[in-house]
């Protein structure tokens, strides 16, 4: 299985996760293609909300930065995977500007799917979608708000299916295991 | 009063969601100080946060992208917790909008903003989701004239430091589920997908509409 891993975890308070999902990628790594982004240590502009990506040049952002490393895994994936801690109700806002800037994965037009309109994909594939999100000090309405947004990008890219963890740090290498042998 | 609009469009002056509230605006009386900050300024966001702080009402807009507020929006919302003491007890609006025909789609998120203004102990005093923002890119504010008249009239509701209408709010809130109409001309016609064509062949990049740029590379 061909696995990307966002890591949106900030630079401090995070450590102890921050090891365990290292740790998990490394050790996933043995029977899959595990690529892990660390935003954080990225250069990674926000979306500026041009549409470049869709109609001047399809499919790249105006942008040249960290986003055409992680894209460039985009066609192969099979689980693609943010990983975030709870911040101000929410994932991060590190996670959030990647998913932004991801958009360049489907294409600009409308289509119904589930009687809603949605966007077509750019690629052959249906990644199944992920979000581990960590559990200090997370509140259940915030973790809540967090996954249904899973489901809902899921729609717009076309996820296979999702699914939606709250994760300890000794438990993410298990629940990412447990989650990576079920396509 | 002294109001604060936080602009969480990507797009800044040139957004959307700045012809909304500048609508809303040009009605307000002369008494009605108004601070604008856009939170596309990644750089510049703490210090925005200082300008705001003394505001008795917020009012925040933004489009949806990615199924919940742009990326800058949420950095702005961060540091707006950091300095949370700022904003205790006060009023706070907001208005989300999607390129979607379906504010259903919005709800989401919208769950979301009451959340953020019960962590930050602020009044949540309503929140407008409204579908179909893309037109506002083109077309002339007589097109939206029951729209545009809805939100002069929330803009009174802020001067008066009072929630948003629940009529007005229903209103430009209202789900739009395609109708039969819609569906024959998304699923047999295309027609639809005229905007993106004719804007990809002005940019002589139509042929490529389909392109896999990350594809084996």
């Amino acid at each position: 299985m061909n696995v990307l891993i966002i890591n949106g975890t900030p630079e401090k308070g995070w450590e102890e996760y921050d090891k365990a999902l290292q740790a998990a990628a490394e050790n996933l790594s043995d029977e899959h293609e595990v690529s892990m982004f660390t935003i954080r240590d990225m250069e990674i502009n926000y979306c500026r909300g041009c549409f470049g990506c869709w109609v001047k040049t399809p499919g790249k952002c105006v942008f040249r930065d960290g986003m055409d490393d992680i894209l460039s895994k985009y066609p192969n994936t099979d689980f693609l995977i943010f990983a975030t801690p709870i911040k101000t109700g929410f994932m991060t806002s590190l996670t959030k500007k990647t998913m932004d800037r991801m958009i360049p994965v489907v294409l600009p037009y409308i289509e119904l799917f589930e009687n809603e309109c949605h966007h077509p994909k750019r690629y052959d594939n249906n990644p199944v979608l992920g979000i581990l999100v960590f559990d200090k000090g997370a509140d259940a309405d915030s973790v809540e708000i967090t996954f249904k947004s899973i489901d809902r990008l899921s729609l717009n890219f076309h996820g296979k299916r999702t699914f939606r963890n709250l994760v300890g740090k000794e438990n993410i290498m298990e629940v990412l295991e447990n989650e990576i042998s079920n396509y | 009063m002294k109001l604060a609009i936080i602009n969480g469009s990507p797009r800044g002056k040139k957004s959307n969601s700045n012809r909304i509230t500048g609508w809303m605006t040009n009605v307000m009386d002369s008494d009605t100080e108004v601070i604008k900050v856009f939170a596309n300024e990644t750089s510049k966001h703490e210090k925005q946060i200082e300008e705001i702080s003394g505001c008795d009402a917020y009012l925040m807009i933004f489009p949806l992208y990615t199924d919940s507020m742009p990326g800058i929006t949420k950095r702005f919302m961060e540091v707006m917790e950091d300095n949370r003491e700022y904003f205790n007890e006060k009023p706070i609006y907001f208005i989300i909008h999607s390129g979607f025909p379906e504010s259903s789609q919005s709800i989401t998120v919208e769950g979301f903003t009451k959340n953020f203004s019960s962590l930050l102990g602020m009044k949540y005093y309503g929140g407008i989701r409204m579908g179909g923002s893309e037109a506002l890119q083109v077309a002339p504010d007589n097109y939206f004239g029951k729209k545009k008249d809805a939100y002069e009239f929330i803009a009174g509701n802020i001067e008066r430091l009072e929630p948003f209408d629940s009529e007005k709010t229903a209103y430009l809130s209202r789900n739009r589920k395609p109708g039969a109409i819609m569906r024959f001309i998304i699923n047999k016609t295309g027609l639809n997908n005229m905007y993106w064509n004719n804007t990809m062949k002005k940019n002589g990049v139509y042929d490529r509409r389909f392109d896999q740029p990350y594809k084996n590379s």
